[in-house]
C-alpha cells in the first residue's frame, strides 16, 4: 500500500484508493464508514414518521444505532442486489438481441450488385477511365458505391458494455469470500447471493455474446445518454442502474480523499452521544428549543452528516444557577452570536459551549484518523496538547473581558486496533476518547469521559 | 362532498372537514412559528419548540405573516407570505382525503389582490380546483356560526377580537327561502377593535414583570405556550416563562401566585362601543363578540355592558365556516353581499356640450348571492376613439378614492373609431372585478392578445383625484365628438305620420315646409332638440323614418339633376336634405353627394351664383364623411383662383364637417393647412376691403364662416398634436394668430344661438378671441362649449 497519510491536520489528507490490497487497514476504515452510513440513512428513511417535522430526532437514533446488529447484514439491500432485481430482465432481453445500426462506407462494389451511390463516389466513377459503365467497371467489373453494413458499436451498447463491467467488479467486492473475517462482514449473505451470482453471471455471459464483442469499451464513464437510452425502455433501465454504480464508484474514491470528513460522520454522533448523557434531557430545567438529526442525500466532501443538526441546547439549574449548554458545529460559531467568533481560531470540529450569567466555557472537540503509523496518534495528542495550551494562554486567558474560558479539548480518534497501539490517557489539557473502525458492536462514551467532560463545562 | 374549513388567525390554526355525515371533530393547532434554513429548504412549523440550526434559522411566525399580508397589496409582495400562510396550515392539517370544497376564512381587511394571490396559493397547495376554494369574510363566518341564537334581531354586530385587527363590522340579517342569512355591505363603516397583539401584550404585562418594554425577549415558545392557554383555557395559573438574555436563558416567574389575571375589559371594548353606539338604526340588533380578550369576561358581564349579545366559543368561526360549507352544498342561501358597484373612466360627450371625463358604471351596485359569480352582458356602448395606440383601462370600485389601472397598447394606430365590448365578472372575495375589452367588430383590434383585460388583483393603483384632475387640465385641444338624441316624442310622432303619409303616395314636396320645421335646428328648437338634426341617433332610425329620410334625398337627388339649372327654382329642400343627408343609407349618400360633384357645382359662378350657392349651402353640410369632405376639398382648392365670385365655399363645408362629425378630423394635415392658407388669404381679403360683389349670398356670414373653419380646423391636433403649434414657430399658426388680432377681425361676435343654453362668466369672447385660445392651447371649459354650441348651431 501506498502509504500517503499525513496527520489530520486539513480535511482533505489525500489517501489513495489502492484496489490491490482489499484487506489493508485504511480500505477497511473506508468500506466500515460506508457501512455505519448506510445503517444511519436506513434510520433516517424509516424514522421519519416519528412526529418530528425536521429530521429525526437524536434520542431516537442512537438508540437505534446502539440496537443495530452490527456482525450480521445491515437490514437494507446491498446495491448489486437491488440492481439484479431491477435490471436483470431488461439487461437478459438486450442479451437476446442487442440494438443495432447500419453504418455506411464507401467501397468497390460489383455493378450489378451496387445500390447506392453518394457524391463522393459519383465523382469517383466520373473519374474512372472509359465512356460506358462496362468500360468504367474494368476487367473485375465493380464500381465505387456505397456499402451498408450492421454493427452494434453504439454508445448505448457501450454503456451496457461498462455496465456489466462494473456490476461485475462490484461483485466481486462483495463476494462472500472464505478465510478472511474482514472480508465475511461486508460479503452478501447466502439469500443476497442468490441473486446477486446469477446476475454477475448474466453480465459476464452478456459481454461474451457476439453483439458485445466488437464494441468499444468506455475508458471513461459516459455522462450524457442518447436517445435510446433515455427512451428505450430496457437501456433506459440499464442506464439507471449504470448511473447509481457510478456514483457509488465516485463517492467511495471521494472518500478517500475526504477519509476524516468521512470519520466526522461517526465522531459527531459520539459526541451527540455525549452531550446527550453528559446533559440528559430529563436534567434539564428547560428546553429552549429541539434540533433533530439530518443527513444529506449524498455526501459533501465526504460529510453526509448536516453539520447544523448537532442536538439543541439544554438548560441546567444548579443551586438556582441557570447555564444553557450547547453543542455547537464549526458552522453555527461562524454563523451564531459575535461572542463565539473567536472560537473560530481553535478550528475545531464542534465546540460543547456552557453559558453562564458571566462566563462561557468552551471545549472544543476535533476528530482525528491518522495514518499506518503507529505514532500519528501520539503525536497528534502531543501537538494538541501543545496548541491549546497556547492558545488558551494567547487567546483566552482568565481575564477576558467577553468571558470566553477555554476547557479540555476533546480529541476522538479513529482506531484502528492496531496491536501494541499506545492509546492517550485524558490530561489536563485534552480529553481523548477512541472509536473502532470496526463496527462489531455501538462503542458509546464512557461514564468517565461523559463525567470528565460534565466536570470540565459545570464545576470548574 | 368533503369541504375543508380553515381558519387561519396568528396564534392558532383551527379546521373541520364538513361532509354530508356532518362536520368532523373541530381541531386546532399552535405551530405558529415557522422556520427555514437554506440547507432544509423548506419550512418548518412548530410551537417555538424546535430549530433547525441554533443561530441562522429564518424565522417567521403567523403574526408577522398576517401583518404583512394586510399590509400591502403589491403582489410581488404578498406571494411569499401567502405562500407561506398556506404552507403553515397545510403542514398542520392532515387531510389525507380528496378534498371538493375549500373555505378559508380571511379578515375583512385583507385585499383584493391578497384575495387573488391566496386563492391561488390555496388551489396548488391543497389541490382543489380555484373555483371550488372560497374565501369567507370572518364576520360573515361569525354570524353563520351564531346566526341559529339571534332569535328575531334583523341586524347582527361582529365583533370578532381573535384576528389580528379587532374589527367590528354590522350585517344586517334577510331571510331568504327560510334561511337567515347575513348581508354584508362592503361600503358600509367599520369599525377597528384592539388589536390581539396589544392585548397579548397586556395581558403579558398584567401577568409577568415585563418592565415597560414590549415582551419581545420572551423565548418564542414560552409566547405560543401563553397564546395557546388564552385561546383555550383562561383559568390556568400562568405557566414560567422563558426570556433569552444573550446566549443563556433565564426563567421569568408570573408576578402573582393566582390564576392569570385577564386584560381589561373595558380597555379592549372601547373602540368597539363607540362604532356601536355610532350606528344610526332602527333595528333590532344582537352583537356577537369573539376572541378571548372578550370571552374571558363571561356572558354576564358582555349583556350587561351591551344588552342583547351573543359570546362566542373559540372555534365560533370554524363553525360558521361549517355552516356555510353545508348550505353550499345543500344549494341553500349562505350569505348576501352588497356588491359596491364599479365604473370605467371614460370620455363622454355630446354635441355642444364639453368632452367630459367621466365614472361610468359597468356593474351596478346591488346585492347577490356571496358564492355567485356575477357575470353581467357585455356592455357595448364604447368605442375606442381613432388616433388611438395607447390607451388606459381605469376601473374604480363604488365610492373608493383609488381606482385601478392597466395600460394597454393597440398593435398600430387606429383611424376609425373602433367599437368595444366590456365584459365584466366578479365573485365576492374572488379577488376583486375582472374587466375585459374585446373588439365588437374587429377581431384583430387588439392583436394576438384578442382582448385587454384587467384584473383587480394586478392593476396598479392610483388616486381618484389625481386622474380627475389631470383629465380636466387636459384642455389642449378637445371637442365633442360622440352625439346621440333621441329627440322629442312630439316631433317623432309627426315625422311617423309623415312618413306613412308619403307610404301612402303623398308627394314630399308637400311637406318640405313642415319637414324643416321638424327637423332643421334653429336657435328656438337647438335646445329642445330636434329628432336627428346633425346627431346621432341612439337606437338608429325606425324603419318609417328610415323610409322618409331615403325618399327625401332621393327626391333631392333627382331635383339637383332635373332643377340645377333653372333660375328660381325652389330650393327650400337643400336645407332640410342637409340635416338629413347623415342618415340616408349609404348608397344613397355616395350617390347624392356623386351628383353634387358631378354637377360641378363648387366651380360654377356666372348668373347661376346664388341658386347655386344655395345648393352648395345644402350639400356643404352634408360632407360628413371624411372621404367625401376630402374629394370636395381637393376639388374645390383646386379651383382656388377662380373662385373669385364665392370664396366662402371652401369654408362651410370645411367648418360644418369638422364641427359636426363624430370622429376626429381625418382630412390630412396639407389638406387643412391649405384650406387654412386660403383662410388667411380671405381673412386679407376681408381687412383690405377687397370683396366680390356685394350681392353674393351669404356674404354677411363670409367672416363668421371662414373663422369657424379655421376654429374647427384645429381639430386636426386630434390626430397630429403638433398641427399648427405656435410654440414650435410654426409660419401659418403665426399667420392666422396675425390676421386674428386684427381690430376687422378681432370684433367678430360668436352668433348668439352658438351661446344659447352655455353659462359664461362675464363678457363671452369674440370669435377670433376664442380661435386664439384654441390656437394658443389655452382653451377652458366654457371655450370648449362655446365651441361645441357654435358646431351644433351654424
Amino acid at each position: 500500500m501506498r502509504d500517503r497519510a499525513c496527520a489530520s491536520g486539513g480535511a482533505y489528507i489525500g489517501l489513495k484508493s489502492d484496489q490491490g490490497e482489499p484487506a489493508s487497514e485504511l480500505n477497511e476504515f473506508i468500506s466500515e464508514s460506508l457501512r455505519y452510513i448506510q445503517r444511519l440513512e436506513e434510520i433516517v428513511e424509516t424514522g421519519g414518521d416519528n412526529g418530528s417535522l425536521c429530521g429525526i430526532s437524536w434520542i431516537l437514533v442512537l438508540e437505534q444505532l446502539a440496537q443495530t446488529d452490527w456482525q450480521n447484514e445491515l437490514a437494507r439491500k446491498p446495491l448489486i442486489v437491488q440492481l439484479a432485481e431491477e435490471q436483470g430482465v431488461p439487461l437478459q432481453e438486450i442479451a437476446r438481441g442487442a440494438k443495432k445500426v447500419l453504418r455506411r462506407f464507401r467501397e468497390k462494389e460489383r455493378v450489378s450488385r451496387a445500390r447506392e451511390f453518394d457524391k463522393a463516389s459519383m465523382i469517383r466513377i466520373a473519374q474512372l477511365p472509359g465512356r460506358t459503365l462496362a468500360q468504367k467497371a474494368g476487367p473485375r467489373q465493380r464500381i465505387p458505391a456505397v456499402k451498408r453494413f450492421e454493427t452494434t458499436d453504439t454508445l448505448e451498447n457501450r454503456v451496457v458494455e461498462h455496465f456489466c463491467r462494473l456490476v461485475e467488479g462490484e461483485y466481486r467486492r462483495v463476494e462472500p469470500d472464505t478465510g478472511n473475517t474482514r472480508s465475511e462482514r461486508k460479503g452478501l449473505s447466502s439469500e443476497h447471493n442468490s441473486v446477486a451470482q446469477p446476475f454477475a453471471q448474466l453480465c459476464r455471459s452478456t459481454r461474451a455474446t457476439e453483439d458485445f464483442y466488437g464494441v468499444t469499451k468506455l475508458r471513461s464513464p459516459c455522462v450524457s445518454p442518447n436517445f435510446t437510452l433515455e427512451q428505450n425502455s430496457n437501456y433506459r433501465s440499464i442506464w439507471l442502474g449504470y448511473k447509481r454504480l457510478i456514483q457509488r464508484r465516485s463517492e467511495e474514491e471521494e472518500c478517500w480523499a475526504w477519509a476524516r470528513r468521512l470519520f466526522l460522520n461517526r465522531a459527531m454522533v459520539f459526541t451527540a452521544e455525549l452531550f446527550e448523557q453528559a446533559f440528559p434531557e430529563k436534567e434539564t430545567a428547560f428546553l429552549p428549543y429541539e434540533k433533530h438529526l439530518r443527513t444529506w442525500a449524498s455526501q459533501h466532501h465526504g460529510l453526509w452528516l448536516d453539520m447544523y443538526s448537532l442536538p439543541g441546547p439544554r438548560v441546567l439549574e444548579a443551586e438556582g444557577e441557570f447555564t444553557t449548554v450547547y453543542l455547537l458545529s464549526s458552522d453555527d460559531i461562524v454563523e451564531g452570536p459575535e461572542l463565539l467568533h473567536p472560537l473560530s481560531c481553535l478550528n475545531a470540529d464542534a465546540y460543547i459551549i456552557a453559558a453562564k450569567t458571566e462566563e462561557v466555557v468552551i471545549s472544543p472537540v476535533y476528530g482525528f484518523v491518522g495514518d499506518c503509523s503507529p505514532s500519528a496518534l501520539s503525536r497528534a495528542w502531543e501537538d494538541l496538547q501543545q496548541v491549546q495550551c497556547r492558545i488558551r494562554r494567547e487567546m483566552f486567558p482568565p481575564d477576558s473581558p467577553d468571558g470566553l474560558r477555554l476547557q479540555q479539548s476533546l480529541l476522538i480518534w479513529a482506531d484502528f486496533l492496531r496491536p501494541g497501539q499506545s492509546v492517550p490517557d485524558n490530561c489536563d489539557e485534552v480529553l481523548a476518547a477512541g472509536i473502532p473502525v470496526l463496527n462489531d458492536g455501538w462503542v458509546s462514551p464512557s461514564n468517565s469521559l461523559t463525567t470528565a467532560l460534565r466536570q470540565s463545562l459545570l464545576e470548574r | 362532498m368533503k369541504t375543508l374549513v380553515i381558519d387561519s388567525t396568528p396564534w392558532v390554526t383551527q379546521w373541520s372537514i364538513e361532509t354530508k355525515e356532518g362536520p368532523s371533530e373541530y381541531r386546532k393547532s399552535h405551530r405558529t412559528v415557522g422556520r427555514n434554513h437554506s440547507s432544509s429548504y423548506e419550512w418548518i412549523w412548530t410551537e417555538g419548540n424546535q430549530n433547525i440550526t441554533s443561530f441562522s434559522d429564518q424565522t417567521g411566525t403567523l403574526v408577522d405573516l398576517w401583518r404583512k399580508v394586510l399590509s400591502t397589496n403589491q403582489v410581488n409582495e404578498l406571494l411569499e407570505p401567502m405562500r407561506l400562510l398556506v404552507g403553515a396550515a397545510k403542514s398542520v392539517i392532515d387531510a389525507k382525503e380528496r378534498l371538493g370544497q375549500l373555505v378559508y376564512l380571511i379578515p375583512e381587511n385583507l385585499s383584493e389582490v391578497g384575495q387573488n394571490v391566496i386563492l391561488a396559493e390555496l388551489s396548488n397547495q391543497f389541490g382543489v380546483a380555484q373555483s371550488e376554494v372560497y374565501l369567507l369574510w370572518r364576520p360573515v363566518a361569525l354570524a353563520l356560526g351564531a346566526i341559529r341564537h339571534v332569535g328575531n334581531s334583523e341586524a347582527m354586530v361582529i365583533a370578532d377580537f381573535a384576528h389580528l385587527d379587532g374589527g367590528v363590522a354590522e350585517l344586517v340579517i334577510k331571510t331568504a327561502r327560510g334561511l337567515k342569512a347575513p348581508v354584508r355591505d362592503f361600503m358600509k363603516p367599520r369599525g377597528r377593535g384592539r388589536s390581539l397583539d396589544e392585548s397579548l401584550d397586556d395581558w403579558l404585562g398584567r401577568n409577568y414583570e415585563t418592565g415597560d418594554s414590549k415582551p419581545e425577549y420572551l423565548e418564542t415558545s414560552s409566547v405560543v405556550k401563553m397564546a395557546s392557554h388564552l385561546g383555550a383555557d383562561l383559568n390556568f395559573d400562568p405557566p414560567l416563562a422563558w426570556c433569552q438574555d444573550g446566549l443563556n436563558f433565564r426563567p421569568l416567574p408570573p408576578c402573582h401566585e393566582d390564576f392569570a389575571r385577564p386584560v381589561e375589559f373595558e380597555h379592549t371594548v372601547t373602540s368597539a362601543r363607540s362604532f356601536i353606539e355610532s350606528l344610526v338604526t332602527d333595528r333590532n340588533v344582537i352583537s356577537v363578540w369573539h376572541g378571548w380578550p372578550v370571552y374571558w369576561q363571561g356572558d354576564e358581564v358582555v349583556q350587561r355592558n351591551f344588552g342583547k349579545s351573543i359570546l362566542g366559543e373559540p372555534q365560533l368561526a370554524v363553525e360558521g365556516g361549517v355552516e356555510f360549507a353545508r348550505r353550499r352544498r345543500l344549494n341553500l342561501p349562505t350569505y348576501f353581499e352588497v356588491l359596491p358597484g364599479y365604473a370605467i373612466w371614460c370620455q363622454t360627450s355630446e354635441l355642444g356640450m364639453p368632452r367630459r371625463h367621466q365614472w361610468e358604471s359597468l356593474i351596478r351596485k346591488r346585492v347577490v348571492d356571496g358564492t355567485t359569480t356575477v357575470k353581467d352582458d357585455p356592455i357595448d356602448r364604447f368605442q375606442i376613439n381613432p388616433g388611438t395606440l395607447k390607451f388606459p383601462l381605469n376601473i374604480r370600485m363604488g365610492e373608493s378614492t383609488k381606482y385601478r389601472f392597466v395600460e394597454a397598447e393597440l398593435p398600430s394606430q387606429i383611424d376609425t373609431a373602433a367599437p368595444i365590448l366590456i365584459h365584466s365578472q366578479i365573485r365576492p372575495t374572488g379577488g376583486g372585478v375582472k374587466i375585459a375589452l374585446a373588439p365588437r367588430d374587429e377581431p384583430d383590434l387588439f392583436g394576438k392578445n384578442a382582448r385587454v383585460a384587467l384584473k383587480w388583483d394586478q392593476a396598479e393603483e392610483r388616486s381618484v383625484s389625481a386622474i380627475e384632475t389631470a383629465t380636466s387640465m387636459d384642455h389642449r385641444y378637445s371637442y365633442p365628438f360622440i352625439i346621440q338624441s333621441g329627440g322629442s316624442y312630439d316631433s317623432r310622432l309627426q315625422l311617423e305620420n309623415i312618413s306613412s303619409a308619403i307610404r301612402a303616395g303623398a308627394s314630399i314636396q308637400n311637406y318640405i315646409g313642415a319637414l324643416s320645421q321638424i327637423l332643421v335646428p334653429t336657435l328656438a328648437n337647438a335646445e329642445i332638440g330636434v329628432p336627428f338634426g346633425g346627431r346621432q341617433v341612439r337606437e338608429g332610425l325606425s324603419e318609417n323614418v328610415q323610409f322618409l329620410v331615403n325618399e327625401i334625398c332621393r327626391f333631392a337627388h333627382a331635383r339637383i339633376t332635373d332643377d340645377v339649372n333653372a333660375p328660381g327654382a325652389d330650393w327650400k329642400w337643400t336645407r332640410l336634405v342637409s340635416c338629413l343627408f347623415l342618415y340616408a343609407d349609404e348608397d344613397i349618400q355616395d350617390a347624392l353627394f356623386d351628383r353634387a360633384m358631378d354637377a360641378d357645382y363648387p366651380v360654377m359662378g356666372g348668373p347661376a351664383a346664388i341658386p347655386l350657392s344655395q345648393a352648395f349651402y345644402a350639400f356643404g353640410r352634408t360632407c360628413r364623411n371624411a372621404e367625401h369632405l376630402e374629394r370636395f376639398l381637393r376639388q374645390t382648392l383646386a379651383e382656388w383662383d377662380s373662385l373669385e365670385r364665392a370664396p366662402w365655399v371652401v369654408f362651410w363645408p370645411f367648418q360644418k364637417c369638422l364641427g359636426n362629425y363624430g370622429e376626429p378630423a381625418r382630412v390630412p394635415s396639407d389638406l387643412v393647412a391649405s384650406v387654412m392658407r386660403c383662410a388667411v388669404e380671405l381673412l386679407d381679403r376681408i381687412i383690405e376691403g377687397r370683396l366680390p360683389a356685394p350681392q353674393v349670398f351669404g356674404m354677411s356670414n363670409w367672416k363668421k364662416w371662414t373663422l369657424s373653419a379655421i376654429l374647427f380646423g384645429l381639430r386636426r391636433r386630434e390626430l397630429d398634436s403638433k398641427f399648427m403649434d405656435l410654440d414650435s414657430g410654426d409660419s401659418l399658426a403665426a399667420d392666422v394668430r396675425a390676421r386674428l388680432l386684427r381690430s376687422e377681425i378681432f370684433n367678430t361676435p360668436i352668433p348668439p344661438i352658438a351661446l344659447a343654453g352655455i353659462e359664461i362668466p362675464g363678457h363671452p369672447p369674440t370669435l377670433p378671441e376664442l380661435i386664439l385660445r384654441f390656437l394658443e392651447a389655452r382653451a377652458d371649459e366654457t371655450d370648449i362649449a362655446i365651441a361645441g354650441g357654435i358646431g351644433l348651431t351654424s
